[in-house]
């Protein structure tokens, strides 16, 4: 094949930057809100801790929350999150994804996790194994942490793909043309465009291909790969802009290095 | 994949790494293929706790089966309330939880968006709970507490006064007809 083989080392560091990114945008919007998650408030922990569940009555996580708080948890996810920035490779980088990932977790359960605190997670824990194979000098480890992040991508697009296919709405360009209608989800000018029925059809098949073929493009020559998930950033994108979901372009893009590298991996084979 | 120079280490350390190494990697191939049959399944507390912290998740974003299940989730919730004085004067309805247009900044910065889905979440399962707003047992739910609370905390009614709330429903653009959802009883602070 006639393309530049991937770096790994510089794959990896871009992952960890782009997670980095994610972290700090996430971090900065926690602590942008932290009043609305104060005792005595609608979301507060001394409510919203009472949700019946195992977990949530055990004693630990109230412990967390009461010694450190939404805030202290936050800002640990933005200093781990800058530390990933600046160092994206060796034990550093090992050190903040794991305190990256605890802080995520927590936040996650203080609330509720969106597709890219779940995608987000997801990076963390391959770029984990992809660092510590690194240090440790254990490729198997490595490769574990590629199979991790990248398959989980591709199964995530996969099944929305399919899962889209088999839903009429979707086939006939309804649940888009629905979704940005509304004030929770959409954008008046998403909507006026989408009004349109050629416009909402052309949407629905454009995402609706383009997520199910992507685990083809894995067996694909890389370049065709590499456009597919350009095409996939750029809808994460126009999802930003027409629905406010602001941090799932980073925390998917966090992934795409190792899809690359996976698929290289697939062609050595 | 990368290569790395080996040092000396000892002989035991070596198998070690190498063992959890390939443990690792068994662990990874069967959580995937345990990740692609739980596409299909509907999740459990415990199924949804791995599916938070990214351990088992699923990914079905918009492409939820409740989208063939009828109109009423493309609905936008707002979350209304009144109040009652002393003397039995009841104020107008007053607007004070809706979704506003969205705004081009929110492609970036967004930092409402996720408070904003917690209390969203709060009044659509009002909205769907089909039981009347003296129900006590409901009154206890987390659902009722939670937007009771929110509408306490933004409204700041005196003593002396009582708050009821009203989750509507609208749809669409424009004109927005409110369609009633769930009323709740009379609380004071």
């Amino acid at each position: 094949m006639a393309y530049a083989l991937i770096e790994p080392d510089a794959m990896v560091s871009a992952g960890g930057r782009l997670l980095g990114l994610w972290g700090m945008v996430t971090a900065l919007q926690w602590l942008a809100t932290t009043e609305q998650w104060r005792t005595g408030s609608a979301l507060g922990w001394d409510l919203q801790g009472l949700r019946v569940s195992r977990l949530y009555g055990s004693l630990w996580l109230a412990r967390i929350f009461a010694a450190l708080g939404v805030r202290g948890v936050a800002l640990s996810q933005l200093a781990a999150s800058l530390s990933l920035c600046l160092t994206p490779s060796g034990w550093p980088a090992l050190g903040a994804l794991l305190v990256l990932a605890a802080a995520t977790a927590l936040l996650i359960l203080r609330s509720s996790a969106d597709g890219a605190d779940k995608m987000a997670m997801v990076v963390m824990y391959g770029l984990l194994l992809q660092q510590l194979g690194a240090v440790l000098e254990q490729p198997m480890l490595a490769l574990a942490g590629l199979w991790w992040a990248g398959g989980q991508l591709v199964l995530a697009y996969a099944t929305s793909g399919i899962a889209k296919l088999t839903l009429a709405d979707w086939r006939n360009g309804a649940a888009p043309r629905k979704a940005l209608s509304t004030y929770l989800h959409g954008h008046r000018m998403a909507h006026r465009l989408l009004r349109q029925r050629s416009v909402a059809l052309t949407v629905a098949w454009a995402v609706i291909l383009i997520e199910t073929l992507l685990p083809l493009a894995l067996f694909a020559p890389l370049p065709v790969l590499a456009v597919m998930l350009a095409g996939m950033l750029l809808l994460h994108l126009m999802i930003a802009a027409a629905m406010g979901l602001n941090t799932y372009p980073l925390a998917f893009a966090a992934a795409y290095p190792s899809v690359l590298m996976l698929a290289q991996w697939l062609d050595r084979l | 994949m990368p290569h790395f120079s080996r040092g000396v280490r000892p002989c035991w350390a070596g198998r070690v790494a190498e063992s959890l190494a390939g443990t690792a990697l068994l662990v990874v191939a069967v959580l995937l293929v345990l990740g692609v049959w739980r596409q299909l399944v509907l999740l459990g507390p415990r199924g949804q706790l791995f599916d938070s912290l990214g351990i088992v998740p699923q990914w079905k974003f918009f492409a939820l089966s409740a989208v063939a299940a009828g109109d009423d989730i493309w609905d936008d919730h707002h979350l209304l309330i009144r109040r009652i004085d002393p003397g039995g004067v009841v104020s107008p309805w007053e607007d004070i939880f809706w979704n506003p247009e969205r705004t081009w900044i929110e492609a970036l910065w967004n930092p409402q968006r996720r408070q904003r889905a917690e209390i969203q979440h709060q009044l659509a399962l009002a909205a769907v709970s089909s039981v009347a707003g003296t129900d006590q047992r409901f009154q206890s739910s987390l659902t009722y507490l939670t937007v009771l609370r929110f509408c306490i905390d933004r409204v700041r009614p005196t003593s002396e006064q009582a708050l009821q709330f009203a989750v509507v429903a609208s749809r669409g653009r424009g004109a927005r007809l409110l369609a009633v959802r769930f009323v709740s009883a009379w609380h004071t602070p």
